[in-house]
């Protein structure tokens, strides 16, 4: 078993010098989006930004969830949640029914809205890189080691540590140890988390248990309501059958 | 070859001018993708096309069960004037919602991966081949009529004899697609209102489907009697109205209730735009029309009758655009309304629909009830003998 | 703000379409009840009996015979039956012809003795809709020609007038019975055609018993 990757983020040690931005823009073969990288937004060519909340630092990227909502929510399978951790999309398969991006708990997925034959966007976690056990392009480029990129139990560790260490300086809780299941992409902050801009009102649970509640009724539905309704044509069918019949029998009596 | 001229009349050259607008706004979203034809935003991914084409017209298109439940399962057979019109109208609002579909996937041309591509966990998967397989059985419950004129009765035979399981089928398939359009949005439990989250949607997808789904069938003879200057079978008619309002209001009783034991009805005692707009729509959609339709009098008149039946489409609409669309807060505060070409979209769908009803409804024996299985037995006899 | 569009643009179509309707001066075909009015008309070469089965000389000294416009309207939609095949003897007061509407039944008397020589074979499955032409029922050979019991032209359409009143208050003594509650009987307080096919059995009867002999 291959051990899960993760990237860890620590809007304290951040500067905001925008490295992983470009680092990500140029690994993805991506065009430029704006010349001030502080203002862009996540966008078809654009997967993950630096935005400034007053003195704090933070990223957006995809979270890679660990039992992310697009996997499941996709009806041809056009994500897959790989060994490794990240989360890949395959636009072959793809109708564009763009269910992913409604779903998404973390407002991720970008599409091309302005092209004829659209794809979803998204960061992927360099993953042809870190299958060759690379780290991701903005984890190299980070120079304040603010992102850094390794097995996501050791990642945990790690963030722990700094937790434990640095008490004053953080915000005494790992974002994305148990947001909605967990993700392979954590956070470490100075301020509360929704102070930048992270979605703080996930439940714990992964957000496909909530689909599956309803679709693991669907059985159920298929089997008992065959019985009922054939039940019902056949009771239905007899009972005006005896009310026809009774009809006859007086007639004749008469 | 004689040319024949139509009569110029009012609702015919705005059909004409919405199918121009229509097809104008195709072409857009051919050759120039989403962002050219719609209003659709990376904050607002599903829009019109989605919450009415798709939502209200699956939704809508549920009087062709529920009717073929009552006459073939229930075997109630007084109802049956109703049952191919139903039919017919849900037949064409699903190759509606499928054209709609077209517009709205951004890879229109995949559309069948549905059938190679398996997710069995996503809600939209199932709903997928729901509707492909629910759409056939309509195809295959509605072919007798077309059979019945061509007089191919040994096939009408064979299709009587496998009638009631089709139908039996058809009934499950509904049961699970409409329920599970609600099932949708039960995984965005953190982006929408509570007052429209629960994790019974899918039952009231279910319940308002059926009510609804049964206003539209007096909705719809309204509008044959106007297409073909026909009367209505208005006392059926008006029991199946009562049926509609009794239905939604059981629905909106489980709703209270579950408002009550979540302890969400504190967001209604607040005024917002979210609390004013679900007032709005069991206002129009279930209180008004229920206290009309409950009374006699009101039930059996006609234009009473006829305006309940919009007030319920209305406050359908309502909810499911409420649901699909106004219950999702964006993150950035970006809002969303349909473009022009998103709108003529729709409506040329509609005028296709009603075009469609209309050509049918002229050649085919729509309007008469069906046959039993001995007529067809003796006009089978009949035809063997004249061969 | 996109509901209450959707929903506005829904019933902005449907406010346009009365008001197209208006502007034309036409009601809505769905709204429109026909009223069982007072208004017969009454071939002036045909004679009526007293069991609603009117009759008219034709060639040969035979007779048409067939239903009368009081008939189409207190019944409404409906199908006609001969009971009798060509060739054979009718006795004046024997039932000769059913009429089935929705799923009810009344049966018609001949007025007249004779032998029938033709049964209307356009009638089958068809509904009933020009009753003094087209949809006739039977020719007959008739025994006598004796015709002074028959009314006709104006004294028909008077007598017609009379079976009118004496229809509605049937109707109005029926429709007080309480097991008929919920039947619509009326429209702004005429009778509306095809009344009598609310009622029960028994009524039916009574009607057949009280109009038809």
């Amino acid at each position: 078993m291959l051990k899960q990757k993760a990237i860890l983020f620590d809007a304290t040690l951040c500067v905001g010098c925008g490295e992983c931005y470009l680092a990500c823009k140029q690994a993805n073969d991506l065009p430029e989006t704006n010349t001030d990288f502080l203002k862009d937004h996540l966008g078809a060519n654009t997967y993950t930004v630096v935005e400034q909340y007053e003195d704090v630092y933070t990223r957006k990227l995809c979270m890679h969830c660990v039992d992310p909502t697009c996997v499941s929510v996709c009806p041809v399978g056009a994500f897959t949640k790989t060994e490794l951790g990240p989360v890949t999309y395959d636009e072959d398969k793809c109708l564009g029914c763009r269910y992913c991006m409604q779903a998404c708990p973390h407002h991720i997925p970008r599409y091309e809205w302005s092209k004829v034959n659209p794809r979803v966007r998204k960061c992927i976690m360099c993953y042809d890189k870190i299958k060759n056990g690379e780290q991701t392009a903005c984890a190299e480029a980070c120079p304040a080691e603010a992102t850094i990129f390794g097995n996501r139990d050791e990642i945990i560790e790690i963030a722990k540590q700094r937790l434990a260490e640095n008490p004053d300086s953080y915000y005494q809780h790992i974002y994305g140890l148990e947001e909605a299941g967990g993700t392979n992409v954590l956070a470490l902050s100075p301020v509360p988390f929704d102070k930048l801009g992270f979605a703080t009102n996930l439940p714990k649970e992964p957000l496909p248990t909530y689909t599956a509640k309803a679709l693991e009724k669907i059985p159920g539905v298929v089997a008992g309501g065959g019985v009922f309704l054939a039940a019902m044509y056949w009771l239905t069918k007899r009972k005006n059958k005896i009310a026809e019949e009774e009809k006859q029998s007086n007639f004749t009596k008469e | 070859m004689k040319l024949i001229i139509p009569k110029i009349t009012f609702w015919r050259v705005v059909a004409v001018l919405i199918v121009i607008a229509g097809l104008y706004s195709t072409y857009l979203r051919l050759f120039g993708g989403l962002s050219a034809s719609t209003n659709l935003s990376d904050d607002f991914p599903w829009g019109l096309w989605i919450g009415f084409d798709i939502l209200v017209g699956v939704g809508l298109a549920a009087g062709g069960f529920s009717i073929c439940a009552i006459v073939h399962i229930f075997n109630i057979e007084k109802y049956k004037p109703l049952a191919r019109p139903a039919i017919l109208t849900a037949f064409l609002g699903y190759l509606l919602v499928i054209f709609g579909l077209i517009y709205d996937l951004g890879k229109p041309y995949n559309i069948w991966h549905a059938i190679i591509y398996w997710n069995p966990r996503s809600v939209m998967f199932e709903v997928a081949w729901c509707v492909m397989l629910y759409t056939t059985v309509l195809f295959l419950e509605f072919i007798p009529v077309v059979l019945e004129k061509y007089r191919y009765y040994k096939i009408l035979n064979f299709m009587k004899k496998i009638g009631i399981p089709i139908m039996i089928v058809g009934i499950i398939l509904s049961t699970l697609h409409q329920s599970s359009l609600g099932s949708l949005f039960l995984i965005i439990p953190q982006k929408m209102s509570q007052i429209w989250y629960s994790p019974l949607l899918p039952v009231y997808f279910f319940i308002s489907a059926i009510g609804a789904g049964l206003s539209m069938v007096i909705f719809e003879a309204y509008l044959s009697a106007r297409a073909f200057n026909k009367g209505i079978e208005a006392e059926l008619l008006s029991r199946v109205g009562l049926i509609s309002v009794i239905v939604l209001m059981i629905g909106f009783v489980i709703k209270v209730i579950d408002l009550i034991v979540s302890g969400n009805f504190t967001l209604l005692l607040t005024i917002n735009n979210y609390s004013l707009l679900y007032y709005l729509e069991v206002l129009i959609g279930i209180f008004i029309p229920f206290g009309l339709l409950i009374q006699k009098t009101f039930r059996e008149n006609r234009r009473w009758l006829y305006a309940s039946a919009v007030m319920v489409i209305a406050g359908f609409l309502l909810n499911r655009l409420n649901v699909s669309i106004s219950s999702i807060s964006p993150e950035t505060g970006v809002s969303y309304f349909p473009s022009v070409n998103e709108v003529s979209v729709t409506l040329m769908l509609i005028v296709i629909g009603l075009w469609s009803f209309k050509l049918i409804a002229k050649n085919f024996p729509v309007f008469t009830e069906e046959m039993h299985q001995e007529e067809y037995e003796a006009k089978l006899k009949e035809n063997t003998a004249t061969n | 703000m996109v509901a209450l569009f959707v929903v506005l643009t829904f019933l902005f179509f449907i406010i346009l379409d009365l008001l197209v309707l208006k502007a034309q001066g036409k009601e809505h075909p769905a709204f429109a009840v026909k009223v069982f009015n007072k208004k017969f008309f009454f071939p002036k070469e045909s004679l009526i009996s007293t069991s609603h089965i009117w009759l008219q000389k034709v060639q040969n000294g035979m007779l048409k015979l067939g239903i009368d416009e009081f008939i189409l309207k207190a019944l409404g939609k409906l199908n006609l039956i001969p009971m009798k095949n060509e060739g054979e003897f009718v006795n004046k007061g024997e039932p000769f012809l059913k009429a089935v509407f929705g799923n009810r039944t009344v049966l018609f008397r001949s007025p007249i003795e004779g032998k029938i020589n033709f049964v209307n074979k356009n009638l089958t499955n068809k509904v009933v809709n020009d009753c003094y032409g087209d949809d006739w029922a039977i020719m007959i050979e008739p025994k006598s020609n004796n015709l002074n019991d028959f009314k006709k032209s104006s004294e028909a359409i008077k007598w017609l007038h009379d079976e009118f009143n004496r229809f509605k208050d049937f109707i109005a003594a029926k429709s007080n019975e309480p097991e008929l509650a919920g039947v619509t009987l009326q429209d702004g307080g005429n009778i509306v055609e095809g009344v009598l096919r609310s009622f029960d059995d028994n009524t039916i009867k009574e009607f057949e018993e009280q109009f038809l002999l």
